[in-house]
C-alpha cells in the first residue's frame, strides 16, 4: 500500500509538471498573438494571472463572442466524454472478438477475411462514413435521430447519441491496431510451454489466456489513444451537428477565438494526462497483483 | 491383456516454408498398448517421439505438410459414449471406425483434409481436421489420456501459485465441490507423490520448486482425472539418479493403483529397460523394432537391429566399468530429417551392410519383418 | 525435390539463414503487394500532377457538362460545375505528397536525434527530452493544429510540418527502447572494444543495420496518418481550398448532391481515400510481420 501511494505521488508530480509546461506554452502562444487578451504584456505577473484563472475554472468571457467561456466549454465536454467512451466501448466490442477467433489456427481462412474486413472498417474515411450512414439511415428508415435533439424540442437526447457514438467507434483507426494486437499476443500466449501443457490436460485455454495475454496490452492501447479519439471527434461533432467540445474548436478557429481555443486545449490537456495517470496506476496495480 | 491403444501408420511432415521442402518428423509408426503395460520408446534426440506423442493427443496445430494414420483407443466406461459420437459425426458412412471395444480417434481424417498427389502430399483444408479432431479430442484430452512434458518447470504457469493450478484441474473436471474439500484433496494429491509437506508447496509458485518437486507436481495434476494412458515425454531427463528412479517408482506405484498404462519415451535405454514391458526403438522417424522387454534388451542373443544392438552395447556394465574400458559409441550423426530418405535411414552408420546386402540397403526401405510373434524388426537382415 | 543418397547428404551444409523473401506468408505477400500497389499509383499521379500532363485539365468548368456519369469519356464522371473528376482525383495527390513526405522527414528526422541521443545518454538529455515530448504528446493532435491555424494561417505545407512535429514523440520512444535494447548487446560492445569510433557505431550499426526496418514501418504509418489529417482538413474547410482539388474538399463538395442520388461525387474520392490508406496500412504491417519474425510452434 505504501509503494503502491508512493508511486501515485510519482505520477501525479509528473502530471502537474507537464500541466504546468503546458500552461507555459500556452501562455508563450497567447504573447504571440495580436489582438488584447488578459495578462497580456505583463510578463510573469500576467503569467501568474493566467494560471489562477485556468486552474480556478473562471476563464472569464470571450473577446469574441461575449459570452462566458466556462458555459460554453462544460457542457460541451460533458458531450465529448460521453461520445469519447462510448466510441471506445464500440471499437473494443468490434475489435476483441476478432482479434480472438483470429488467434485460432482452426479458423484461419475465416480469420484471413475477418481481419481485411477490420482494415477496411478502419480506414474508411470518418466524414463519408457519417453522412453515409445519415444518407442510409433517413432514406431508408426513421428509426434513430440523425441529429443532437435538445430535450426542449422533442424526445430523447439519449437517442441521438448512437449514431455519433457508433461512427466514431468504427472511424477511428484503431479496430485494425487492436485486432492485430490482441490476435498476435494471444497467438504468442497460447503457444507458451505451460500453456499447450494444461490444454493436454483437457482444460480450455482460451480465459486463463486471455487474463494472462491481452487485458494489459489493451488497457494500455485503449488510453494512449484517447487523444486521438478527441481529435477523431471534431470531424463526427461537425457532420453530425453535435455540440461537444470538437465542433466549438472548430466554430472558435473559424470565429478566430483563441481564447476559448486555449481553455478547450487546457481541459483536453488535462483529460489526456488524467486518462495517462489512471492507466499507469491500473498498470501497476496489475503488475504487482500478478506477482 | 486386451489392447488399449494401437496406432497405425501415423506420418507426420511438417513444411517448411523457407526452404520449401518437408521435414520428416515420423514415418509409418506402429506400436500398440496393452492395458495396464508400459510402452517405452527409445531413440537419439530428433527423431520424432515427441511428434509422435503429441499427434496422439491432437495437439500439432501448426500448420502440418502432411498427417497420415490411424490411432485406435479405448475410452473410459463413461465417455464411451461420446467419443463414439465425436468419432462417428460427419463420417458415418466409414464402417472401420471401431475395433471391437477400441475406437479410431483419427477417424475422417482423409475426408477432412485434401491431399495433393502421393507420395508428397501438402495438406490443403487442415483446419477441418483441426476442427473435427478437437472436437473428439475434447472427450479424451485430460480424461482418458494425459501427458507429462519434457521440462517440468515450463509446464506449469509461472504467475500462479501451484496449488492453484491443480485446484483449476480440479474444478474443470468435476464440476461441484466444496472449497474446504478442494484443499484437502489437493493435499491429498501432493502427499500422494511424495511430497510431505504440501501446504507450504501449494503456495509456491513454479520457481520457486526444484525441477524434481515441479516433476511431482506434474505428474499430480496429471494424475487428477485418473486416466487410462498416460504419457510420460523424457520425464527423467535432468534429473539427478536417484531422483530419477525415484519418479520411476512414483510412476508405478501410481499405474498399480489407478490402473492405468503408461506410455515412456526417453532416450536412455537404461531407464527404458528398468520400468517398460514393451519397447519401441526409434530411429530417424521410424521405428526399426518392436518387441517385449525380454526380446529386446534381456536376451543376449538373437535377432536384433544393428542400431538397438549398438544402443544396448553402449550402456557400460559393471565389468567394464571394473575393468576401465572405454565407453562404445555408435559412430556417425542421425540423418538430415529434411532430405528424402532412400533406403534403410541406418544404412550409413550400419557395419552389417556390406557386401550383397548393401545394394538392397540401399535401394529401398525395409518393412518390419516379424521374426518371432510380437517382436518385429525393420532390417534386410532378417528377411525371411 | 531433388533425390539424395546419404553419402551426397552428409556433406550438404544446413542453412541457417533463411533471406528475408523466402520467410514471406502468403498474408505477407498479399498485402505487401497491395500496399506497392498503392505506393505505385500514387507516385504515377504525382508524376503526373506536377508535370501537368492530363488529357482533361482538372480546372476547366464545363457547364453544359454537369454530373455525368461515370462513361469511357469521364472515367469517373463530372462534377456540379463539369469539371473531369479522374483528373481531379489525379491532381489532388499535389494536396498531400510532399506535404506527407515532409511530416515524415520531421518526424524520422528529430525522433532519430532525440531517440539515440537520449537512448545514449539516459543520463542528462533522457529526461530533458522526454519532457518536452510529453508536452507535446498530451494536447490532441487537432487542437494542436487548430491553434497552429489560428495563429500563423499557415499553408497545408506548414500544417503537415506540425502533423510530423506532433509525431516525433512516438519515434522517439521507439528508436530510444531500440538503442537501450542494443547498447546492452555484446556486438557493441565488441565493435568499442575494436576501436570503432562512436560516430561510426551509431550511424552504421545502430542507424542502418538495425533501425532501418522500424523506421520505413513507421514512415508508412505516418504516410498513412498524413493522407488521413490532410483529407480531414480539407473536408472542414481548414486545409486545401477550392477550387484547388483535393480528396477532402472533393467529399465535401460532392456531399451536398448525395441526397439527390448523385453518389458518385463523393463516393469516388471517399473509396480513393480509404484504398490509399489500407495500402499503406497494409503495407506497413506487412513488413512489420515480415521483419520481426514470429516464433511459431
Amino acid at each position: 500500500m505504501v509503494r503502491f501511494l508512493k508511486v501515485f505521488m510519482r505520477e501525479i508530480l509528473n502530471a502537474v509538471l507537464l500541466i504546468i509546461g503546458v500552461t507555459t506554452l500556452l501562455y508563450l502562444i497567447f504573447n504571440i498573438m495580436p489582438g488584447s487578451f488578459i495578462g497580456k504584456g505583463q510578463g510573469f505577473v500576467g503569467y501568474i494571472d493566467i494560471i489562477r484563472r485556468l486552474f480556478t475554472f473562471k476563464f472569464g468571457i470571450s473577446p469574441v463572442s461575449g459570452r462566458d467561456i466556462g458555459n460554453l466549454v462544460f457542457p460541451a465536454f460533458r458531450n465529448t466524454l460521453i461520445l469519447t467512451i462510448g466510441s471506445i466501448i464500440v471499437s473494443l466490442l468490434i475489435s476483441v472478438p476478432i482479434g480472438i477467433f483470429s488467434s485460432y489456427r482452426r479458423f484461419k481462412s475465416y480469420s484471413w477475411t475477418l481481419s481485411i474486413f477490420s482494415y477496411i472498417i478502419s480506414s474508411i474515411p470518418v466524414f463519408f462514413l457519417g453522412y453515409l450512414v445519415i444518407y442510409l439511415i433517413s432514406r431508408y428508415t426513421a428509426v434513430l435521430p440523425i441529429y443532437y435533439l435538445y430535450e426542449a424540442q422533442r424526445g430523447k437526447p439519449i437517442l441521438s447519441y448512437v449514431l455519433p457514438i457508433i461512427v466514431l467507434g468504427i472511424g477511428n483507426d484503431s479496430i485494425s491496431e487492436i485486432v492485430r494486437l490482441v490476435g498476435g499476443e494471444l497467438e504468442r500466449v497460447m503457444s507458451e510451454d505451460y500453456v499447450v501443457a494444461s490444454k493436454a490436460r483437457g482444460e480450455r485455454v482460451l480465459q486463463s489466456s486471455i487474463h494472462e495475454g491481452i487485458i494489459i496490452p489493451i488497457i494500455s492501447i485503449i488510453f494512449s489513444k484517447i487523444p486521438f479519439l478527441i481529435g477523431g471527434a471534431v470531424i463526427v461533432e461537425h457532420v453530425f451537428n453535435w455540440p461537444g467540445a470538437g465542433r466549438l474548436a472548430f466554430q472558435a478557429t473559424l470565429d478566430r477565438d483563441l481564447p476559448v481555443l486555449v481553455v478547450i486545449a487546457f481541459l483536453s490537456v488535462l483529460f489526456v494526462r488524467a486518462a495517462a495517470l489512471i492507466k499507469s496506476m491500473i498498470l501497476y496495480y496489475y503488475q504487482t497483483s500478478e506477482r | 491383456m486386451p489392447m488399449l491403444a494401437e496406432l497405425e501408420g501415423l506420418k507426420v511432415y511438417f513444411y517448411d516454408q523457407g526452404d520449401k521442402r518437408f521435414i520428416r518428423a515420423c514415418e509409418d509408426i506402429k506400436f500398440s498398448i496393452k492395458e495396464g503395460t508400459v510402452l517405452g520408446v527409445v531413440g537419439e534426440s530428433g527423431c520424432g517421439k515427441t511428434v509422435a506423442a503429441l499427434s496422439m493427443m491432437g495437439l500439432i496445430d501448426g500448420e502440418p505438410g502432411v498427417i497420415e494414420g490411424r490411432f485406435f483407443f479405448k475410452p473410459k466406461q463413461k465417455d464411451r459414449r461420446s467419443v463414439m459420437l465425436a468419432v462417428m459425426r460427419g463420417s458415418r458412412k466409414d464402417r472401420d471406425f471401431r475395433r471391437g471395444e477400441l475406437f479410431d480417434l483419427f477417424n475422417g481424417l482423409k475426408r477432412c483434409v485434401e491431399y495433393d498427389q502421393y507420395p508428397y502430399t501438402i495438406i490443403k483444408d487442415s483446419e477441418r481436421w483441426l476442427r473435427k479432431n478437437n472436437r473428439i479430442m475434447e472427450h479424451v484430452r485430460g480424461k482418458n489420456i494425459s501427458m507429462i512434458f519434457q521440462d517440468p518447470s515450463r509446464s506449469l504457469n509461472p504467475f500462479v501459485p501451484v496449488g492453484i493450478q491443480i485446484e483449476k484441474t480440479i474444478k474443470w473436471l468435476s464440476k461441484n465441490e466444496k472449497k474446504g474439500q478442494l484443499e484437502s484433496e489437493v493435499a491429498e494429491l501432493l502427499r500422494e507423490v511424495r511430497i510431505f509437506n504440501p501446504k507450504v508447496v501449494m503456495n509456491m509458485y513454479p520457481d520457486a520448486l526444484s525441477l524434481g518437486m515441479a516433476q511431482r507436481v506434474v505428474i499430480a495434476i496429471a494424475l487428477v482425472s485418473r486416466p487410462k494412458l498416460l504419457i510420460a515425454d523424457e520425464p527423467t531427463t535432468g534429473l539427478d539418479t536417484t531422483n530419477k528412479y525415484r519418479i520411476i517408482e512414483l510412476l508405478q506405484q501410481a499405474m498399480e493403483k489407478h490402473d492405468m498404462s503408461l506410455l515412456f519415451i526417453s532416450h536412455n535405454i537404461g531407464i527404458v529397460g528398468s520400468i517398460a514391458d514393451d519397447i519401441a526403438v526409434m530411429y530417424a522417424g521410424i521405428i526399426v523394432e518392436f518387441g517385449s522387454k525380454q526380446q529386446i534388451i534381456i536376451a543376449k542373443r538373437g535377432p536384433k537391429h544393428p542400431y538397438t544392438e549398438a544402443l544396448v552395447s553402449s550402456v557400460p556394465t559393471d565389468a567394464d566399468i571394473k575393468k576401465g574400458k572405454k565407453l562404445k559409441v555408435i559412430q556417425g550423426i542421425v540423418p538430415n530429417n529434411k532430405m528424402e530418405v532412400v533406403g534403410c535411414p541406418f544404412l550409413p552408420r550400419c557395419p552389417y551392410a556390406v557386401g550383397k546386402i548393401r545394394r538392397k540397403c540401399r535401394e529401398r526401405c525395409p518393412e518390419a519383418f516379424e521374426v518371432t510373434p510380437g517382436h518385429s524388426i525393420r532390417c534386410w537382415l532378417y528377411a525371411n | 525435390m531433388k533425390r539424395f543418397y546419404y553419402e551426397k547428404e552428409m556433406a550438404q551444409k544446413e542453412a541457417f539463414y533463411v533471406p528475408l523473401y523466402k520467410r514471406a506468408s502468403a498474408v505477407d505477400v498479399i498485402s505487401i503487394g497491395y500496399g506497392l500497389f498503392v505506393v505505385t499509383y500514387l507516385i504515377c499521379f504525382y508524376v503526373i500532377a506536377i508535370t501537368n500532363t492530363f488529357i482533361k485539365d482538372p480546372m476547366q468548368v464545363d457547364i453544359k457538362n454537369m454530373f455525368l456519369t461515370p462513361s469511357f469519356e469521364h472515367l469517373f464522371g463530372t462534377d456540379f460545375l463539369g469539371r473531369d473528376i479522374f483528373s481531379r482525383i489525379v491532381k489532388a495527390t499535389e494536396a498531400f505528397f510532399l506535404p506527407g513526405v515532409i511530416a515524415i522527414t520531421v518526424s524520422t528526422a528529430f525522433g532519430l536525434g532525440f531517440g539515440i541521443v537520449s537512448g545514449f545518454y539516459p543520463r542528462y538529455f533522457s529526461r530533458g527530452i522526454f519532457y518536452f515530448l510529453d508536452i507535446i504528446d498530451s494536447f490532441p493532435r487537432v487542437i494542436l493544429i487548430l491553434i497552429v491555424i489560428i495563429l500563423f494561417n499557415p499553408s497545408i505545407y506548414v500544417i503537415m510540418a506540425f502533423v510530423g512535429i506532433t509525431s516525433i514523440p512516438k519515434t522517439a520512444s521507439y528508436i530510444k527502447t531500440k538503442v537501450e535494447l542494443l547498447k546492452e548487446q555484446r556486438f557493441i560492445e565488441a565493435c568499442r572494444a575494436l576501436g570503432l569510433s562512436k560516430r561510426h557505431i551509431i550511424f552504421k550499426h545502430v542507424i542502418w543495420l538495425y533501425s532501418k526496418s522500424v523506421l520505413i514501418i513507421q514512415a508508412t504509418l505516418r504516410m498513412g496518418e498524413s493522407v488521413l489529417i490532410e483529407t480531414s482538413l480539407s473536408y472542414l474547410g481548414i486545409g486545401v481550398q477550392e477550387p484547388v482539388p483535393s480528396w477532402g474538399n472533393m467529399v465535401a463538395m460532392g456531399k451536398d448532391f448525395f441526397f439527390q442520388g448523385k453518389i458518385w461525387l463523393s463516393t469516388i474520392p471517399a473509396v480513393m481515400i480509404l484504398m490509399t490508406i489500407m495500402g499503406l496500412y497494409l503495407l506497413g504491417d506487412g513488413l512489420n510481420s515480415l521483419y520481426n519474425e514470429k516464433v511459431s510452434r
